[in-house]
C-alpha cells in the first residue's frame, strides 16, 4: 500500500508539474536564448532548468506566477553557467554612463523591420537587456524581476528606464541612416 | 499632475505598475495634455513592437524535436528511473518487490497458458500490430483533424450512415464522463500513407481528439471477453492511447496529458465491450 501510495505521488508530481511548466518551455527557451545567445547553449539552459525545476517542484508554490518561477532557476543557472566557463564579473557601472549620453526622446518610425528591433536589443549592454526582456517581452512584474535577478525593485526600475531609452536611441538611429524618420532630431545629436 | 511628474513615472505607467490611483491622476493628465500623449503613445507603440517583434522572431523559437525529447526525459526521470534509484537503494523494499513479482509471473504465466494465450496471439499490443500502427495515427491526426479543424466546425455529419453508431459508441459514453458540452465533429474516412481508418473527430472545449479505427490490419485480440492492455506512446508531440477491439486497432489521439488521454481511450475501450 505505502509502495502504491508513494507511486501515485510521483505521478501526481509529474502531472502538475507536465501540467504547469510544461506549457511555458517556450517561453523559457526564449529567455534562455536572450541570456545564452546560442540555440545549442539555450537548449542546455533549458534542459538544467527544467530538471532542476523538477526537482524543486515541490517548492513551487500553486497559483503563483510559474514563470517567474521557472525563470529564476534560469537565470540562476545561466549566471553559474557564465562564472564556470567564463570566470565573468558583471559589470555594474556603466548605468550612468550610457544614461548621461542620451539627450532626447526620439520617435520610432513603423518602417523599421522585426529583425533590426531584436538586433538593436541585442546590442544592448546585457544588464539593461535581461530587464527589458523580461518586463517588456515576458511581461514580468517589477517584483518578480527583482527576486529573478536578485537585485532591488529600485534597480529594475533604472535599468529598464534607461534600456528603453537606449534602444530608442538604437532604433531612431537605425531610422535616420536608412532614410526614414525623425532625421532632423536624430541628426541633432 | 504635471508634465514633469508624468516624465517621472511613466515608465512605470507604460510597465502597468503604478497605484490605481496614481493610475487615474495619469489618465487624467494624458487626456488634457497632447505633448505626454504623443510622446507616451510613442513608448507604448515601442514597447509593443519590441513583444512582438521578439514573439514572433523565428530564432526565438523552441525546436519542436528538442521539447519533445525533453519532455519525454523529463518524464522518464520522473516516473522511471527515479523508481528504480529509489528501489535499488533499499534491500528491504526491493526483496519483497521482486519475489512477488516473480511469484505473480509464474501464476499469470501458468493462467494465461490455460487461457489459451501466449506466443505470437497473445493480447500485448507491442505484439500484436497496434504498436506498429502508432505513427500513423498521430500523422493522421495531425494532417486530417487538426489541419482541416475550420472545416469540421462547418460541416455536417448526417451523410455517415453509421453517425448514429458512433455516437452512441464514442460521444454518449464521453459526455457522461466528462461532459455534455462534448461535441462530435466529424465522422469520415481518411486515409494517411496508405492506411484506412474510421476517423471521428470529437471536440472537449478547446481539445479535439480523433479516434481512430484502422480498416487495413488485422490484430490479434484477447479471447472470451477479457479485455486487452490499453498502451499509451508520446508519438510526434501526442499522446496516442491504443487497444484492440474486434480484430482491429483502435487509437484515441490528442495533445492532452498522458493520463487524460489514457482516461479516455479506457472509458471507449468499456464502453464497446458493452455495446459490441
Amino acid at each position: 500500500m505505502l509502495g502504491i501510495k508513494w507511486l501515485e505521488n510521483r505521478e501526481d508530481k509529474w502531472r502538475h508539474f507536465e501540467s504547469e511548466a510544461m506549457p511555458l518551455l517556450p517561453d523559457l527557451f526564449r529567455t534562455a536564448m536572450w541570456l545564452a545567445r546560442n540555440r545549442d547553449e539555450a537548449e542546455d539552459l533549458v534542459q538544467e532548468t527544467m530538471f532542476q525545476a523538477m526537482r524543486s517542484f515541490h517548492s513551487y508554490q500553486m497559483g503563483t506566477n510559474c514563470k517567474a518561477w521557472l525563470t529564476r532557476i534560469l537565470y540562476v543557472q545561466n549566471v553559474r553557467r557564465l562564472q564556470k566557463v567564463l570566470r565573468l564579473k558583471l559589470v555594474q557601472d556603466v548605468d550612468d554612463e550610457i544614461a548621461h549620453t542620451i539627450p532626447f526622446e526620439p520617435q520610432i518610425p513603423q518602417e523599421i523591420a522585426d529583425e533590426e528591433v531584436i538586433a538593436a536589443i541585442g546590442r544592448l549592454p546585457e544588464i539593461y537587456r535581461i530587464v527589458l526582456v523580461l518586463a517588456d517581452v515576458e511581461e514580468l512584474s517589477y517584483k518578480e524581476i527583482s527576486s529573478i535577478m536578485d537585485i532591488p525593485m529600485g534597480t529594475v526600475m533604472s535599468r529598464l528606464s534607461r534600456g528603453r531609452r537606449v534602444l530608442r536611441i538604437e532604433l531612431a538611429d537605425y531610422a535616420s541612416r536608412h532614410g526614414f524618420g525623425d532625421q532632423e532630431r536624430a541628426g541633432a545629436r | 499632475m504635471k508634465c514633469r511628474e508624468f516624465r517621472e513615472i511613466s515608465e512605470s505607467y507604460l510597465s502597468d505598475e503604478l497605484l490605481v490611483e496614481t493610475h487615474h491622476q495619469v489618465n487624467h493628465h494624458l487626456e488634457h495634455c497632447s505633448d505626454c500623449r504623443t510622446d507616451f503613445a510613442s513608448r507604448r507603440a515601442l514597447r509593443r513592437r519590441v513583444s512582438s517583434a521578439a514573439v514572433n522572431a523565428a530564432e526565438f523559437r523552441i525546436d519542436p524535436s528538442f521539447a519533445t525529447g525533453l519532455k519525454n526525459r523529463l518524464r522518464e526521470d520522473a516516473l522511471g528511473a527515479g523508481l528504480w534509484t529509489k528501489l535499488s537503494t533499499s534491500r528491504r523494499v526491493l526483496i519483497p518487490i521482486v519475489a512477488s513479482l516473480l511469484i505473480a509471473f509464474g501464476f499469470g504465466s501458468y493462467y494465461l497458458s490455460s487461457l489459451g494465450f501466449g506466443g505470437p496471439n497473445g493480447n500485448d499490443p507491442l505484439s500484436n500490430g497496434v504498436a506498429e500502427l502508432v505513427h500513423f495515427a498521430s500523422g493522421n491526426h495531425k494532417d486530417c483533424a487538426l489541419e482541416k479543424l475550420a472545416r469540421w466546425e462547418r460541416m455536417s455529419e448526417t451523410d455517415y450512415p453509421e453517425k448514429a453508431v458512433y455516437s452512441d459508441k464514442i460521444l454518449a459514453p464521453l459526455k457522461e464522463k466528462y461532459s455534455d458540452s462534448m461535441e462530435m465533429l466529424s465522422v469520415h474516412d481518411c486515409e494517411f500513407r496508405g492506411k484506412e481508418f474510421t476517423h471521428v473527430v470529437v471536440r472537449n472545449g478547446r481539445n479535439i481528439v480523433s479516434v481512430f479505427f484502422d480498416k487495413t490490419d488485422v490484430v490479434a485480440e484477447s479471447r472470451d471477453g477479457v479485455p486487452g492492455p490499453i498502451t499509451s506512446e508520446f508519438e510526434d508531440g501526442l499522446q496516442v492511447a491504443s487497444f484492440a477491439q474486434d480484430r482491429r486497432a483502435v487509437f484515441v489521439v490528442s495533445d492532452l496529458s498522458e493520463t487524460e488521454n489514457l482516461n479516455m481511450a479506457r472509458v471507449l475501450s468499456h464502453s464497446f465491450r458493452q455495446t459490441s
